[in-house]
């Protein structure tokens, strides 16, 4: 059987590929990397299933926040525009970010299965990405609430 | 296909006399393959979404309490807005009573009740856009060999 794909999109090529490593690594996904949001759109389109009537091939997306140009959470918004409601791609998003508005906007999307915090903990991300293989989104749900909560008083302190 | 790729991008007079001659083929190829997989895919993709929900279902329906398992349940992960005043409020109609989670099969069903509905739209959307997307992939295709870029529509 397949391994699940999962797409990184993150600018810094030697983080980009760490991150690909770290999801190889574990032997149960396959990564493909994206050093931008439009190499990012590049791969949903090349990894279509059945003209883009079924399930996209990419299962997972681990989205970086800051990258220059259109940044991970425009991206999000675009691809979340495309789906129907019923097969959203769960996104991870990795974020180094101390910006109130842009932290306050992404988690008030409520569009994504977690928020990971750099630097990255490896055991978190692969921990993460097998909660969302196993379905486990109501823990996800849970902690990305808590872990908005937190940030937001954080701060706002 | 690279190999072709790079020939056409080299030589573009001879991609456009082919890109030309080729369309009335190509047309006619989007239109079958396109049909083909305006049945497959949908089909396909509508046994996925229902196997995958119950999955996620029941995995939280085991391991949750039932007004929360429900409450993920009916929670979209598009619109989690007033995220915690809804939970409260799903946490009393569990408590009150109003509401009960089903069974695991209870999941099943539903699922396979709730999802079947949008299957005929499906199926006609994508009988209707097969052919459309199948033509659109050979436009792609050439707009990349003539560029040496994906297309992407932003």
């Amino acid at each position: 059987m397949e391994k699940p794909l999962i797409l990184v999109v993150e600018d810094e090529p030697m983080m980009a590929e760490n991150i690909a490593e770290i999801i190889r690594a574990t032997g149960r996904y396959e990564a493909v990397v994206a050093l931008s949001t439009r190499e990012g759109f590049e791969q949903l389109d090349k990894h279509k299933r059945f003209l883009g009537l079924a399930d996209n091939q990419i299962k997972c997306i681990v989205l970086d926040i800051k990258m220059p140009g259109m940044d991970g959470l425009e991206f999000l918004k675009w691809i979340r525009r495309q789906e129907s409601f019923m097969k959203l791609i769960p996104v991870i998003i990795l974020s180094g970010y101390e910006d109130k508005e842009k932290w306050t906007r992404a988690t008030a999307m409520g569009k994504s299965a977690a928020y990971l915090k750099k630097p990255l903990n490896e055991e978190e991300l692969t921990d993460t990405i097998d909660r969302v293989f196993a379905g486990d989104w109501a823990y996800m749900m849970d902690q990305t609430y808590k872990k908005g909560e937190i940030k937001c008083e954080e701060l706002k302190e | 296909m690279a190999n072709i790729e790079t020939f056409f991008r080299s030589h573009k007079i001879i991609f456009l006399f082919y890109a030309v001659v080729a369309s009335p083929f190509m047309l006619v190829w989007a239109v079958v393959y396109g049909l083909i997989i305006g049945v497959i895919g949908p089909t396909v993709d509508i046994f996925e979404i229902i196997r995958n929900r119950t999955y996620q279902d029941v995995r939280t329906v085991l391991k949750y309490p039932g007004w929360k398992a429900e409450f993920y349940k009916i929670s979209s992960l598009k619109a989690m807005d007033n995220m915690p005043e809804k939970m409260r409020e799903n946490r009393k109609a569990f408590e009150e009573g109003r509401k009960k989670a089903p069974e695991p099969i209870g999941y099943l069903l539903r699922n396979i009740a709730a999802f079947s509905i949008y299957y005929p739209a499906f199926l006609i959307w994508g009988i209707i856009t097969g052919p459309i997307r199948a033509f659109a992939e050979y436009l792609k295709w050439c707009y990349k060999v003539w560029t040496g870029q994906w297309y992407v529509p932003i």
